[in-house]
């Protein structure tokens, strides 16, 4: 399985937000830019997050995995955002509890069921402490990207 | 087969990642389970057919079925103890 076609550095940000709003913003701008999403892709998302909130309290620190339905998409892809300090995000599936932030993959996918692989990575990178360590330290686009093909190639030799 | 229903918001991605891994996970323990997913909506008009409700988010209106809601599938943290709760509750060894 090779997903590296779903991860850019055109769409890797690091960046500074103190909102969920602010965040959602800048990412979908970026993605916008580049042709992954449609002008409707960020009212969507947000209106998504707002009923099903996709902030996730991992071992270590906050995810967020927003994402909407593909309509919204033009070519399928993978928007990473790196926050300086993370921002609040409700949590997925419990009331009124928040999960503050820190990294966000922000999914432009087509119909699930073809995309099951590439759910299964995200929620394997979720789960991997050290290697969301190592995207929250690292301050350049590169290595993010770096780290993720790498993370890609492992599971190509352990498969 | 025992069957297995997992709602999610809006059934994009999370029930998809959620359904795979219950299935693996009963898999590895030699429990061959029945797994569907559906919109967290659509969980009352569906639930007739299943033994057991997975949810990521609250699901109404289906009646006596158990439901367990959690997101550990897709956060890491406790999935031992959920897989436990789904053996308990569809009463596989």
């Amino acid at each position: 399985m090779n997903f590296k076609k779903f991860f850019h550095e055109d769409i890797i940000f690091l960046l500074h937000a103190k909102t969920q709003e602010g965040l959602f913003k800048k990412m979908t701008e970026g993605m916008q830019k580049h042709g992954y999403v449609k002008e409707t892709y960020l009212e969507a998302i947000k209106e998504r997050e707002e009923i099903y909130p996709t902030g996730l309290q991992t071992e270590i620190t906050g995810v967020a995995i927003p994402h909407t339905d593909h309509d919204h998409v033009n070519k399928e892809a993978i928007g990473i955002g790196v926050l300086e300090e993370p921002v609040p995000f409700k949590h997925m599936g419990m009331e009124n509890v928040e999960v503050m932030v820190s990294v966000v993959f922000m999914l432009a996918i087509q119909k699930p069921d073809k995309q099951l692989g590439v759910l299964q990575v995200i929620t394997g990178l979720i789960q991997d402490n050290e290697l969301i360590k190592k995207i929250q330290i690292t301050k350049d686009k590169k290595e993010i990207l770096a780290i993720i093909h790498q993370y890609n190639d492992e599971l190509n030799v352990s498969n | 087969m025992k069957r297995i229903l997992v709602a999610c918001g809006t059934a994009i991605a999370t029930s998809t990642v959620v359904a795979k891994k219950i299935e693996e996970v009963l898999g590895s323990k030699g429990h061959e389970v029945f797994v569907d997913q559906c919109k967290a909506s659509e969980a009352s008009s569906k639930v007739a057919n299943f033994d057991l409700i997975v949810a990521t988010t609250p699901v109404s209106g289906v009646g006596d079925t158990p439901v367990i809601q959690t997101v550990s599938f897709l956060s890491g943290v406790g999935i031992d103890e959920d897989i436990q709760k789904i053996m308990d509750v569809l009463e596989l060894d």
